[in-house]
């Protein structure tokens, strides 16, 4: 693995909770049988010890079955974790894992072995003394869009879209409703959710100044767009959009901020935001484009 | 809070303190408490492709941090409790850092073992404190109003620093002397050789120092200022100042030169009159005193 390749994966482990999306987690029922099994290699392990909650064991795997051009993102759900103390690793939020966006390779040159899909994996600290990880185990839930071309919905020329909702038969069919909003109509969203937060006090017999003070901390973490970000209200009950990206012309990412807070995601590109020739990529998981493999890793050096 | 949060992490970590000692020639008895914060470990696998580092995070009060602008820090040794000497890892650069800087506190060594289960670690810890030294504050009035020509300043030339403020024309023809030519890079290269670098990591240094030349052209307003290095280096900071006293705010500087020679480009925010003033801080022996310190067993995390 060349150094570019390694900066590349790292930079996508770094840019993953950037562009992370919450799905809900999907627990396999006790006697579901696992799925079959991919070969994984570690590629790189980072123990991080801080003396606080901060401190984790961070793995880099690579998934022998699958090019790295083929995932989009991932989801690690660990089963089992432990040194060779006996301390288990498995996080506690290991069964709300979330789909994490995997940057993508560029597809192979002549003659070029195409590079692998590679994936973090957050475990607990291991002991100080711990030398190997005995095991980690577990299942990759990956998100491969190629494979369902309803996976991939492309709303070409956004910024026509601008204070209506995005008329689309594949993402009506997936349940899921999105609205591009004006300045205004975000100004009369974010006055409606005050209101609403403003009620909810009241019915908790909050009242006077307390009251206030609570709809005007909510008011000043409410999510505030820059010039030139697109703005946009997302329903998705079932938990099906695995990401939202502004494409150019040429169909380049130029997405290069996002933010999601209550159901809106705001998608920075440049102050003077979309092109008249862009497009909104909405990424959707489908039955075809999702593939689990179970892995087990076993005796790994500690660094 | 975070002062507090260290102190408390400090005392329980039970570390030692270290108080100012007599240590010739910098020394000056002093009341200055050395504290361990935050203490990381961080392990990275060799195809990470971070360096693995341990860090230790400190604190400094006490009276004698009054007025310090500048430290630096020296580890002397560094063990393990099993007995293992832990090298530094970015042994100090020379450079004394203002204690407003995160960076400026702290040790970075190599990893101890991971059966270890604490460090301890000793070293001196340099302090630059300008109020103990008339002469660490040097004004100079109408500093551009003889270009090209060394300043005129008793306090100064006491610090044995040389100071000259290089025109736009003189700057301009240095320019055209150090652009990138077949000599200088067969000179590059030849050092570069000596160092044992590769034909590719020299041309990539190369690359590098061209695109550098390109990619930074000198600021309009610039105001450039250049000497012999060894004096050059004792300046801890230059202001510039409006005929009314009042400092012109400098955006960003830059350093540069050779062996013998420093040169510093300051960006200031607005065109300097010919009547401003510069006024240095300079890092004199009276103004400079140290700390010895030992941090012994330091739990690790």
């Amino acid at each position: 693995m060349t150094r570019e390749r390694r900066n590349r994966v790292r930079s996508s482990a770094a840019l993953a909770p950037a562009l992370l999306v919450l799905l809900p987690a999907v627990s396999a029922a006790p006697g579901d049988s696992p799925p079959p099994p991919t070969k994984v290699a570690v590629v790189s392990l980072a123990d991080v010890r801080k003396g606080d909650s901060s401190s984790r064991l961070e793995l880099e795997l690579e998934l022998s079955d699958f090019a790295a051009a083929e995932v989009a993102a991932a989801r690690i759900r660990v089963r089992r974790a432990a040194d060779d103390t006996g301390r288990d690793l498995v996080p506690e939020d290991a069964r709300k894992a979330a789909m994490e966006t995997v940057r993508g390779e560029s597809a192979p040159g002549a003659g070029e072995t195409p590079a692998r899909a590679v994936v973090p994996v957050r475990l607990r600290s291991p002991a100080r003394r711990a030398k190997v990880l005995t095991e980690v185990s577990g299942e990759a839930e990956l998100y491969l869009p190629g494979r369902d071309p309803n996976a991939v919905v492309a709303i070409p020329e956004i910024r026509t879209w601008e204070g209506k909702r995005l008329e689309n038969a594949a993402l009506s069919a997936a349940g899921v409703r999105i609205a591009m909003l004006t300045g205004e109509q975000l100004a009369a969203e974010k006055k409606r959710r005050a209101e609403a937060r403003r009620e909810e006090a009241r019915k908790q017999g909050l009242l006077g100044e307390m009251m206030e003070s609570l709809v005007s901390a909510f008011l000043g973490a409410f999510a505030t767009p820059e010039a030139g970000d697109v703005v946009l209200s997302v329903e998705d009950k079932e938990g099906r959009v695995v990401g939202i990206r502004l494409l150019d012309a040429a169909g380049e990412d130029r997405t290069n901020g996002r933010m999601e807070q209550q159901g809106l995601v705001i998608l920075s590109s440049s102050r003077t935001g979309p092109g008249p020739d862009w497009s909104l990529e909405v990424r959707l998981r489908t039955p075809k484009s999702v593939e689990s493999r179970s892995f087990t890793l076993k005796g790994v050096p500690l660094p | 809070m975070r002062p507090n949060r260290t102190i408390l992490r400090s005392a329980g970590l039970g570390v030692l303190l270290a108080l100012g000692a007599a240590e010739p020639p910098l020394l000056a008895q002093a009341d200055v408490r050395v504290t361990v914060g935050e203490v990381n470990d961080d392990r990275y696998s060799t195809t990470g492709g971070f360096p693995s580092t341990l860090e230790l995070k400190f604190k400094l009060s006490g009276d004698g941090m009054d007025g310090v602008q500048g430290l630096r820090v020296l580890v002397k040794s560094a063990r393990d409790d099993q007995g293992n000497a832990i090298a530094p890892k970015d042994p100090s650069r020379g450079d004394f850092e203002s204690p407003d800087n995160s960076l400026a506190q702290r040790i970075v060594l190599g990893n101890p073992l991971r059966s270890a289960s604490s460090v301890s670690v000793s070293g001196t810890i340099e302090l630059f404190a300008p109020k103990r030294d008339p002469n660490a504050l040097v004004t100079v009035e109408n500093a551009f109003s003889r270009p090209d020509k060394p300043l005129t300043s008793k306090a100064l030339k006491a610090s044995k620093v040389e100071v000259t403020v290089v025109s736009k024309e003189r700057w301009a023809e240095e320019r055209k002397k150090q652009k990138l030519d077949d000599k200088k890079i067969a000179e590059i290269r030849a050092a570069g050789k000596k160092e044992g670098a590769s034909d590719k990591e020299i041309d990539a240094v190369i690359e590098l120092a061209k695109g550098l030349q390109e990619a930074f052209p000198v600021p309009e307003n610039a105001v450039v200022l250049s000497g012999p290095r060894a004096g050059m280096e004792r300046i801890q900071s230059v202001k510039i100042l409006g005929p009314d006293g009042e400092e012109i705010h400098v955006g960003s500087t830059m350093s540069q030169g050779d062996e013998k020679t420093k040169t510093m480009i300051l960006e200031p925010s607005k065109p300097v009159p010919p009547n401003a003033s510069l006024r240095f801080t300079v890092l004199t022996d009276k103004a400079r005193f140290a700390v010895p310190f030992e941090l012994k067993d330091v739990p690790l995390p």
